[in-house]
């Protein structure tokens, strides 16, 4: 019986010991905030790269015109798709011109914020165009017609796209002038002084325009113009319908604006961010 | 009581089911008993006898006695005495059941005053293993689905024939549903106390997960029969005695290893039975644990306790209290497309966990618990009179926690954007790069947490994007039920009670992590996106707008459930020579009404403070009779007409913001009929059921992303028709004194028999998008439950204490749920009869047939006092992991191209190979 005694006691010790070994976790350590960073030195720039486009889908590998074994670029990011106006990509720039990078995925402000340096290893990437602005990123089938489109989400993205550092950079617009609106400068941050929105009273509501149709859901073009330079393209401001200042009025008056410079077929069209990008406080010009 | 038993005795349906001469008889009695009770006279001893354990000759509480072919059950009380009452002279067959032993079966030449001899029931070798079984099939899932149902198969039926001990052990693995009803329709009782969840239903399987020890005492009927302690459900109803008096005297202690949901068990358990000084007290407690389950992810950590007490005055009261409780706490597994399982590799490939610091997480966490305390009086008024008052409290919390973002990438690793199918138009070579990725990085193919927090980090003002959020219900409960037993005379047995209960719950969810950000702000994100320039709109919470939440904030919606119940029932019960009837009524009334706490900004007239009441009055009406062949054959058949109130949870439309309820809300009717015939031979025990039933005036509530609408929308059908037809079939043959064969059968049909109307609510503002929509549904198959389900089994069972089984069973007609939005005119339009995609889109898919092999053995060993047993079980030997047990549509399809093919179906799967082994000891 002693015996029997014994082993219940161990057999209940061994239990506890048992239990107590099983403790389950469910509390974790938190991430630490982390900053992303890349070795990947450019070895090429932005212009010498819309440089290689042939003029059709294209793309990038070792093979290219500069022998070089890979294509690398560096820029920083001058778009922002909180506000809604840009979609599925970001456009980069460096000192020698801008590029749009088409990327599929949404939200991307949270990964790639205004003034993010990023390096982008542009091997097995395509270069496309659309109206004839040069754009980066992958291919996909349109009814068995090739086209340029966004990177194929996280997976393909994280092996082409690596942020540089923490460290934003303040981007400055470059001020336009009529001999700057030119190709080169399509993809970068611009910024059109003494100007307006050439109309602005819709004829049919008698109203204030806004800036796109919110309730459709449609983009809409508003032509701008400068009193005092003679630009020889169409320059629009383009606001998506999904932007969420779609619905606000348009401003009347004249002044700066500032946005990412995009091209369709012969016509120059200025993306903004947010409403900070536009302040037209002086009196409208005679056209 | 007496008003509704008169209310029964006179049902028109009874004369169908008896003869005219038998009617004025039963009129004749129920005269008497109206004109006082003077049968209080007709005293009567009944037959009676002791009940024990064969190896100890310890006394056996809490066995049922079931007088084959009756109605008529009793259980042993803490001295193992039992007394049957309300038999007329004649051959009958006893059966004495008790989980953990085997049945024992004995023949009765019924005489009044029958003193029978001490019965001795052996144990099976296999003490632990149908409580262990059922743990395991109880908690295989409750996966999170669109799915409506969830998988509970109507466990703890007796296993006092060979189909109900198919139904509840075997089949489980393969969500088998007794009839195809689902699980509501089966009532729980503990100790008196009904634990069907009032706000949904569901019985409340996993408050006394762990407390298998104390819970084997146990009293089940099938389908419509009524019991001496209920109205009866329609799927059967099922009594857990836990009086302390009548558990079983002594210690146990077992551990148990196992690779399912759990890995390790610890159990204890401790009765006193009932002591010189009246007083009987049982302890029991246990722990149940994983690091990881059988599914990747998944830990599990759940504690038990239960305390009883039993006090017996003196041989007309007792008084018992008992309360337990089993806090639980569970990374969940998720379900997910053929797509992703293949390549995970795995059909149990688990999207809910990520690694965050090289630890798995998971991001569905369910934390439930529920202590209870239930007093009960037991009072034997006269011997032929018992009155059983039951007052229960409980107070749960049921906790499920899951990711929530606000304007950043859904962070789910198998959202269809980011799996290869979605980008089948690109370049084939980065589509094969996406499938390698999933394949092996486990930041693709689980959650990425590292990355939600980089996010949130990197937020304007630590504005959180990702976060953990905590989706609460915590309720309490009142019940209060008294039922009494009474046998007038002989011939007559009334039973009848009253119940009340009063529910409140109150569903919320908490902050749970900010994952590394700051504050949430607590606004809809969806109302945000598509009317920010309305702001006030967007809010919560209008009296608190734009409220910065941290962790263990209350935020998003809350709300009380009301729901009040009050019923009266009664059934009688009447014995003739060759010929047993019954009619029994109930009457419920319900009351709900929803107490919202915020003023949603979409409804601010109609989302705080109380809604208006819904109130329903139901009934029920049954009636039935055996027909005693010979003493070996009995024939019986039962009829019922039900109806219920609609349940809280399927009755508003979106309870989170609003207190609006779906159109046409209105109680469910039920009509049911079956027969059944049993065998009872001394080698065979067999029972042939067929039985039809009709569900009418159903309401279903779904809710969904709707690619037309671009927004969440709620989904409400009305008018649901179904049919559920089949036979059951179970034998038990014993080929020789050692070897058994068991063989079970449902054949079953269960369908729609109607084309329900549908109303669509943008979940958002509260829009009709879509009123009355016809669903072209009829004919479709109830899904999520196999129609066809079979199994053969042998087990030797050695007289040297050990035993070998293995069962093979056998499952078709298992259908998915299906999405009913693709079943309409709308969703169809432009299809021309013929093109592939209208087949696609609208018929219902079938998974394939599946067989499984299970196996067991076991043995025990005595010394002196001391019993120890071992059992192993291994389910699916076979290692069948492609068995689908069923699945749902994801309701989500492509309205432009008409397709579904981007949101494919998810399935369940059940668990491939698994052991149980178990090691007890007992004293």
């Amino acid at each position: 019986m002693k015996r029997f005694t014994f082993a219940i006691l161990a057999l209940i010790g061994w239990a506890i010991v048992v239990s107590m070994h099983g403790c389950i976790d469910f509390n974790y350590d938190t991430v630490e905030p982390r900053v992303d960073s890349t070795n990947l030195q450019a070895n090429t720039t932005i212009a010498e790269l819309k440089s290689m486009y042939p003029g059709e889908l294209y793309q990038l590998s070792e093979n290219t015109f500069f022998q070089r074994d890979s294509i690398i670029i560096e820029g920083v990011v001058t778009s922002d798709d909180k506000e809604g106006n840009f979609y599925k990509s970001i456009f980069i720039q460096d000192a020698t011109g801008g590029i749009e990078l088409k990327l599929n995925k949404t939200s991307l402000y949270n990964d790639y914020k205004r003034g993010q340096r990023v390096v982008v290893y542009c091997n097995g990437l395509y270069l496309g165009d659309y109206g004839g602005q040069i754009q980066l990123g992958s291919i996909y089938s349109n009814n068995g017609n090739w086209e340029i489109s966004g990177l194929e989400g996280d997976p393909v993205i994280r092996q082409h796209v690596f942020k540089k550092g923490k460290q934003l950079v303040d981007v400055v617009p470059l001020t336009m002038s009529p001999t700057l609106l030119t190709q080169t400068n399509i993809g970068r941050l611009v910024k059109f002084e003494n100007v307006q929105i050439k109309d602005t009273i819709s004829p049919i509501t008698n109203s204030i325009y806004t800036f796109a149709d919110i309730t459709n859901k449609v983009t809409v073009n508003h032509a701008l113009v400068s009193c005092s330079l003679p630009y020889a393209s169409t320059i629009v401001i383009r606001t998506s319908g999904y932007a969420k200042f779609a619905g606000n009025p348009i401003p009347t008056k004249n002044g700066w604006v500032v946005g990412v410079l995009t091209y369709y077929k012969g016509t120059y069209q200025l993306l903004l961010r947010d409403t900070n990008d536009i302040n037209f406080t002086n009196n409208r010009c005679q056209q | 009581m007496l008003k509704s038993f008169i209310f029964a005795g006179t049902k028109p349906k009874l004369r169908n089911k008896t003869s005219i001469y038998q009617m004025r008889r039963l009129l004749l009695v129920i005269m008497v008993v109206l004109m006082g009770s003077t049968s209080a006279l007709l005293a009567q001893q009944g037959v009676s006898g002791y009940v024990k354990d064969s190896q100890s000759g310890k006394v056996l509480p809490g066995v049922v006695v079931q007088v084959v072919g009756t109605n008529v059950s009793v259980s042993t009380d803490a001295t193992g005495y039992y007394v049957i009452t309300g038999l007329n002279p004649g051959k009958y067959l006893f059966d004495f059941v008790l989980l953990g032993y085997q049945t024992v079966e004995m023949e009765v030449e019924v005489a009044e005053g029958l003193k029978l001899p001490d019965v001795m029931m052996p144990r099976t070798v296999s003490d632990d293993a149908y409580g262990a079984y059922n743990e395991v099939t109880i908690s295989v899932d409750e996966l999170e689905s669109e799915s409506k149902g969830q998988s509970v198969t109507g466990l703890l039926q007796s296993q006092q024939d060979a189909f109900s001990s198919a139904a509840s052990f075997t089949f489980g693995a393969a969500r088998f549903q007794i009839r195809g009803y689902d699980p509501e329709y089966s009532l729980l009782y503990m100790n008196g106390v009904s634990v069907n969840d009032p706000e949904s239903g569901f019985a409340g399987w996993s408050s006394w997960g762990g407390l298998n020890d104390v819970t084997r005492n146990r009293e089940a009927r099938n389908g419509l029969t009524p019991t001496d302690w209920s109205f009866g459900g329609l799927g059967g109803a099922t009594y857990l005695n836990v009086r302390a008096s009548q558990q079983r005297t002594g210690t146990r202690l077992s551990y148990a290893a196992t690779n399912r949901t759990y890995t390790n068990r610890l159990m204890f358990t401790h009765s006193t039975g009932l002591m010189e000084n009246g007083v009987a007290f049982t302890l029991s407690g246990s722990r149940r644990w994983a690091e990881e389950g059988y599914v990747e992810g998944t830990n599990y950590d759940a504690w038990a306790y239960f305390i009883g007490i039993e006090k017996r005055f003196n041989d007309r009261h007792s008084v018992a209290f008992t309360t337990f409780n089993a806090p639980t706490k569970r990374g969940m597994q998720g379900v997910s497309t053929d797509e992703a399982n293949a390549l995970a590799g795995t059909n149990f490939y688990n999207p809910n966990w990520g690694y965050q610091n090289g630890e798995k997480r998971n991001a569905r966490v369910r934390f439930q618990q529920e202590p209870t305390f239930i007093l009960n009086h037991y009072w034997d008024v006269q011997p032929n009179l018992k009155v059983t008052t039951t007052a229960g409290y409980s107070f749960g919390t049921y906790q499920t926690s899951g990711l929530n973002w606000y304007d950043a990438q859904d962070p789910r690793p198998d959202y269809y954007r980011k799996l290869p199918s979605y980008w089948a138009n690109s370049d084939p070579s980065v589509v094969s790069e996406l499938a390698n990725a999933f394949r092996n990085d486990a930041s693709i193919r689980q959650l990425d947490w590292d990355y939600m927090y980089q996010v949130n980090y990197n937020s304007d003002s630590l504005r959180s994007k990702y976060i953990v959020e905590n989706r609460i219900t915590d309720s309490r409960q009142f019940t209060f039920s008294s039922i009494a037993n009474w046998n007038p005379v002989p011939e007559l047995k009334v039973n009848g009670g009253i119940e009340a209960s009063i529910y409140k719950g109150k569903n919320y969810k908490i902050m749970d992590d900010l994952l590394g950000g700051k504050y949430w702000l607590d606004i809809d994100q969806f109302v945000e996106r598509d009317y920010f320039s309305n702001p006030g709109l967007a809010q919560n919470d209008l009296d608190n707008p734009n409220r910065k939440v941290v962790v263990g904030d209350i935020f998003g919606y809350s709300y009380w459930a009301n729901v009040n119940n009050g019923g009266v029932w009664g059934v009688a019960n009447y014995t003739l020579n060759r010929l047993d009837f019954y009619a029994g009524a109930n009457y419920t009334y319900t009351e709900f009404w929803r107490t919202g706490n915020m003023r949603n900004g979409r409804f601010p007239e109609n989302s705080k403070g109380d809604s208006p009441k819904q109130q329903f009055h139901n009934y029920g009406v049954k009636t039935g009779a055996t027909w005693k062949i010979t003493g070996r054959h009995y024939l019986d058949a039962n009829l019922a007409y039900l109806t219920r109130a609609p349940f809280f949870r399927n009755s508003y439309i979106s309870p989170r913001t609003s207190n609006f309820v779906i159109p046409g809300l209105t109680s469910e009717r039920i009509a049911a009929f079956d027969i059944n015939y049993n065998l009872r031979t001394p080698y065979v025990k067999a029972r042939f059921s067929a039985y039809y039933t009709m569900f009418m005036d159903q309401t279903e509530l779904k809710s969904f992303y709707d690619d037309t609408y671009r927004t969440f929308i709620n989904y409400t059908m009305r008018g649901i028709e179904k049919v559920h037809k089949g036979v059951e079939i179970g034998a038990e043959v014993k080929l020789s004194p050692t070897l058994t064969l068991n063989s079970a059968a449902a054949l079953g049909v269960y369908q729609f028999t109607s084309r329900p109307l549908a109303t669509v609510t943008q979940d958002n503002l509260g829009t009709v998008l879509l009123m009355d929509q016809v669903v072209y549904i009829k004919n479709f198959f109830v899904p999520n439950t196999p129609q066809t389900a079979a199994m053969l089994g042998l087990r030797y069972a050695s007289p040297k204490y050990w035993f070998l089984g293995a069962e093979v069973s056998y499952y078709d007609h298992s259908y998915i749920d299906f999405a009913p939005g693709k079943r309409t005119a709308e969703a169809l339009q432009g299809l021309e009869p013929g093109d592939p995609r209208r087949d696609a889109l609208t018929r219902q898919e079938k998974v394939p047939s599946a067989l499984l092999i299970d196996a067991n053995l076991g043995k025990s060993w005595r010394y002196k006092d001391y019993f120890i047993n071992l059992n192993f079980q291994v389910a699916n030997v076979l290692n069948n992991t492609d068995f689908k047990t069923g699945g749902f549509e994801q309701a989500r399809y492509s309205v432009a191209e008409q397709t579904s093919n981007t949101f494919p179906p998810k399935y369940f799967y059940a668990f491939g190979r698994t052991y149980y082994l178990i090691l007890g000891l007992r004293f």
